[in-house]
């Protein structure tokens, strides 16, 4: 039996103070005889000298009893049969902790990520003198300490970040953490070099290692649980609310919105189902509901809240109100709901059709109209002269509350009206030009070449060449996942095998600030972006509809259009599409500066940079965030909850082994506390019994 | 004098002198039974001159005034001032309450200083001194009984002497002084008045009013009643605030045992005195008796010749 912290058994010597105390006493009091004693006040009675023990099997109870607490605060434990696959030769060791959600499990009473530092606290003490230990969790803000033979440094850090962070979210993966181990593990030293992994068996814990690490480094990985050679055991039972989204019900009012929850119950019977309690919050307001579940399935929950008439954003936050949750971490989500949160879309057909297949704004309703967030969408389409006559009578006025201007196929606006729609462009509203016949490259770059990502050159057949007069066909290529339209997009897009007949080709500029977003195989630019003043502009090099191109048939069409329409209209700012993950960062326009609200109430003001890109990624707290900037055109606000991947707890395969050579075992120690809870209980009860029979004599 | 000697052991030599100067009261007039040196309400033997009036048989015929009788053509009396005797009672609190205090502050010394103080004019002046003394749950009435002034006296001052103690029985003591004072004269009450209840199931607030009540009494019977009120400042202004312990203790043991923090302790003990002050002071003024309230800070000569002076809050004489 050893003492996790035997420090604390300094505090027994503090047993004698009560004794000593008892019997030396309080100074006496001093006696006064007095005449006028029905004038004083009599208080409560004063404790005075006794050098005297009147019950010394009180005393002797109550002693024992703190002696056994202090006992439990120094954590004996007892070596047990736990082996720790540490390298018995001095050696260099990187200590990686798993950090990520599924480490809060509480199994018991113990968090996997107590138990984790308990076995951190193994190694450190069973590595062999003259080892250098680091350490570097999965959390991003976790601390990083560099191999140093200081191992106290180690555990000090490691306590200091448990204790001052009770719930962990959006770490990376053990794997993600593997590159910064090894670099941190110095090569030029000669000794060996471990890397201790940490961590459950889940997908993003121990499951996410490789067979081994790079460079002759040997990786190891240790559970928190059982040893990796016996078969994983069952994860406690627990339930979390992975996704919460939110849709207009106008059916039942105009204010009305439709809120689903989806909860998800990981592990328990399979045979029984789990009622969950679940809680909607929006402004004080809490409206309890309750969903069945089954085991490792989802089940929805909806709840219908009639907003009140008023501007911008409202949060809201569900939550599962169980009073014990093996993961209480993930039973809570935020998002922002509103009424107003249209995006209004006006699509200019400029090469009207009564054949669907030449009519651009059938192909790009009928893709917008398939969007999961089309009740957010406004649609309504016009005629160039309507929008150009709309726009001499009313000037600004008439497109000052679209969101999104499209120009398909449509001939240049005019020189008087131009300049309005730049100017909108420039205050925040979005402009889509996709070409077709009806382009002049002369008039555009001429009356819009402000707005354009790049002038145009002029349209021609792909794959004309010098010599050759056989028209082909162009594919597009893989779209730029840096751009944020195609950002988190998992997958082929669908489009690989779109064939362009016709593309309008681009004059360079390097002057031009332009995105690329997508490409033609042969390299030509097929979709481009730019921004300008707090508006976006976007440039398809060829038609939405089968004039030049087959990509309305394609799949991939379809998110192809919501993608991008979403981006260039701001969707992503308003309440309906403002949701990230923890530590994902998010980009703004159209400012030199603004300041985020995070849920704490802390302010962060960001600048941009110099490509005019605003970047917060402060995003560590689930939570509603506001955006404040000078000149807004709508309340920007977001919510960031966490990845329904880090509630997954169960257990995956475990690739990774420790190497057999070289390898020696250090025992591993077990809390052996519980033990004294038995003569604890014992001795209150005792002291209860002796003072209930003084009371009675 | 024999008489200064017997009571110097109470009194200081210096006090004598401005004792001699003093007397027991001012008039009203007293009614005593024996030729004394108070005028009387009644006209009688004195050399003094006071009225004429006819004659009326039985009347003494030594006392007529033959020229008046002459001048008016009929016998006529001449009255003259009846010097008559006074009746001094000392009624004593000897109880542990009066051994308070240190040295000249103590109040037991105050209290025996004036009581000689009173034997020593009305010796002088040949009044008569009755003395009744409470201690230890008991009366001494032998002051009471008549006696040869030395002889009462050294009886004083024996019993002075003595140091108080235990309990003072209020009821006893006033009753034993009423069934023997039917004669006018000066009735010295001499205590704190603190604590004056025949126990500590009795309020006493209330007690002391019907002590005033039976004092009241006495007056009805033509006696002049004079309660000197003997404190000390410790009974007056609490001294013991502070954050230490004190444990109380009832010099009579009577009350138990207070004990606590000082500055807890005297919470309002300011207050709740002065109101009780003020209640002897109401009780004693609306009964027509005299109130003497002396603090043991002031010197022991001035406080002995306030008992004379009339002196203090209230007169000695009675405003009856």
């Amino acid at each position: 039996m050893t003492l996790l912290a035997p420090a604390l058994l300094l505090g027994l010597l503090g047993l004698g103070l009560p004794v000593v105390a008892h019997l030396l006493g309080r100074e006496p009091p001093q006696v006064i005889r007095f005449a006028a004693l029905r004038f004083l006040k009599a208080g409560d009675p004063v404790v005075t000298q006794r050098r005297r023990v009147r019950d010394r099997g009180l005393l002797a109870i109550r002693l024992l009893l703190l002696a056994l607490l202090i006992l439990v605060l120094a954590r004996p434990s007892s070596l047990d049969d736990r082996q720790l696959a540490v390298l018995a030769e001095p050696h260099d060791a990187m200590i990686v902790l798993d950090a990520s959600m599924s480490m809060d499990l509480r199994p018991d009473d113990t968090s996997e990520l107590a138990r984790a530092r308990d076995v951190i606290a193994d190694i450190v003490r069973a590595l062999p003198d003259q080892s250098r230990v680091g350490l570097l969790t999965t959390d991003a803000n976790g601390p990083e300490i560099a191999p140093s033979l200081a191992a106290d440094e180690v555990m000090n850090a490691l306590d200091e970040w448990l204790s001052d962070t009770t719930e962990h979210y959006g770490a990376k993966t053990l794997a993600a953490c593997l590159p910064q181990a090894v670099a941190t593990l110095e090569s030029g030293s000669g000794r060996p070099r471990v890397i201790y992994a940490v961590g459950d068996r889940t997908a993003r814990g121990l499951g996410s290692l490789p067979v081994a690490a790079p460079d002759d480094i040997a990786l190891v990985p240790i559970t928190t649980g059982t040893s990796l050679d016996e078969p994983a055991p069952s994860p406690p039972e627990h339930v979390g609310l992975v996704d919460v989204a939110w849709t207009p019900a106008p059916e039942i009012d105009p204010r009305a919105i439709r809120i689903t929850a989806t909860v998800h119950r990981y592990g328990g019977d399979p045979e029984q189902v789990l009622a969950v309690p679940v809680e909607l919050n929006i402004e004080g307001n809490t409206t309890p509901a309750e969903v069945n579940v089954p085991a490792n399935a989802d089940a929805d929950v909806e709840f219908t809240h009639t907003l009140l008439d008023r501007e911008g954003a409202t949060p809201a936050t569900l939550r599962l109100p169980l009073r014990s949750d093996a993961l209480p971490t993930d039973d809570v989500r935020h998002l922002w709901i509103s009424n107003q949160d249209q995006l209004d879309i006006a699509i200019v057909n400029g090469d009207p059709s009564e054949l669907r297949a030449h009519d651009e704004v059938f192909f790009l309703a009928t893709a917008l109209r398939a969007s999961d967030q089309h009740e957010h969408l406004q649609l309504r389409s016009l005629a160039p002269d309507q929008l150009e006559q709309n726009l001499r009578e009313h000037g600004r006025a008439a497109i000052a509350e679209t969101d999104l201007l499209i120009l398909a196929n449509v001939r240049a606006p005019t020189a008087d009206v131009a300049p309005i729609l730049i100017d909108r462009v420039r205050e925040g509203m979005g402009l889509w030009i996709t070409v077709g016949d009806r382009v002049a490259t002369r008039e555009y770059n001429e009356n819009l070449g402000a707005v354009l990502p790049l002038l145009l050159r002029g349209p021609v057949y792909a794959g004309t060449a010098p010599g050759r007069t056989q028209a082909r066909t162009e594919a597009f290529a893989s779209p730029q996942l840096a751009h944020p339209i195609f950002a988190g997009l998992g997958g082929e897009l669908g489009l690989s095998q779109t064939q362009t007949r016709r593309l309008m080709l681009l004059e360079p500029d390097p002057e031009r600030a332009t995105s690329l977003a997508l490409s033609f195989a042969g390299g030509a630019p097929a979709l481009l972006t730019t921004s300008l003043g707090a508006g976006r502009v976007g440039l398809l090099t060829t038609t939405v509809d089968r004039d030049w191109s087959d990509l309305p048939l394609r799949p991939g069409f379809v998110p192809f259009v919501q993608r991008t329409a979403a981006y260039l209209g701001g969707l992503e700012s308003a309440a309906a599409g403002s949701v990230l993950t923890v530590d994902q960062a998010k980009e703004f326009r159209g400012a030199d500066s603004l300041t985020v609200i995070d849920p704490r109430g802390e302010a962060h003001r960001i600048v941009a940079d110099n490509d005019g890109v605003l970047r917060f990624d402060a995003t560590h707290v689930p939570g509603h965030y506001r955006v404040e900037r000078a000149a807004s055109r709508r309340d920007e606000v977001f919510a960031v909850q966490v990845d329904r991947s880090e509630s997954d707890t169960s257990p995956a395969t475990v690739q990774a082994r420790a190497p057999e050579h070289d390898r020696a075992s250090a025992p591993g120690t077990v809390p052996r506390g519980q033990l004294l809870f038995w003569p604890i209980a014992l001795l209150l009860l005792a002291e209860a019994v002796w003072r209930w029979r003084r009371a009675i004599q | 004098m024999a008489e200064s000697t017997a009571l110097a052991a109470l009194l200081p030599e210096s006090l004598l002198d401005a004792l001699r100067q003093r007397s027991l009261t001012s008039p009203p007039r007293t009614s005593g039974a024996r030729h004394g040196e108070h005028r009387s309400q009644r006209a009688g033997l004195g050399l003094e001159f006071r009225d004429h009036r006819p004659y009326a048989p039985g009347d003494d015929l030594r006392r007529l005034d033959w020229r008046a009788a002459a001048r008016q053509d009929r016998l006529i009396l001449r009255q003259q001032e009846a010097e008559e005797e006074l009746t001094a009672t000392i009624v004593l609190d000897a109880g542990a309450n009066m051994a308070y205090g240190e040295g000249e502050t103590n109040k037991w010394r105050h209290a025996t200083a004036m009581v000689g103080a009173i034997a020593y004019v009305a010796g002088l002046a040949h009044d008569r001194v009755r003395f009744a003394i409470g201690r230890d749950g008991t009366v001494d009435t032998s002051g009471l009984l008549a006696a040869p002034a030395r002889e009462q006296q050294a009886r004083l001052v024996d019993l002075c002497t003595q140091p108080p103690g235990g309990r003072t029985p209020w009821t006893e003591l006033l009753e034993s002084v009423a069934s023997s004072s039917r004669r006018r004269g000066v009735t010295f009450v001499i205590s704190d008045l603190l604590d004056v209840a025949y126990d500590i199931e009795q309020d006493a607030d209330e007690a002391l009013v019907r002590l005033c009540d039976r004092l009241a009494i006495f007056r009805t019977r033509g006696q002049t009643v004079v309660l000197v009120q003997v404190l000390h400042d410790d009974e007056v202004r609490f001294r013991w605030n502070e954050s230490k312990a004190f444990r109380f203790e009832d010099l009579v043991k009577r009350r138990p045992v207070i004990e606590g923090v000082g500055s807890q302790l005297g919470e309002g003990f300011d207050e709740r005195v002065g109101a009780y002050l003020e209640l002897v002071g109401s009780s004693a003024t609306s009964r027509g008796l005299s109130r003497l309230l002396t603090r043991t800070s002031t010197p022991l000569a001035d406080n002995v010749l306030r008992v004379f002076s009339g002196a203090g809050e209230f007169p000695v004489e009675a405003r009856a």
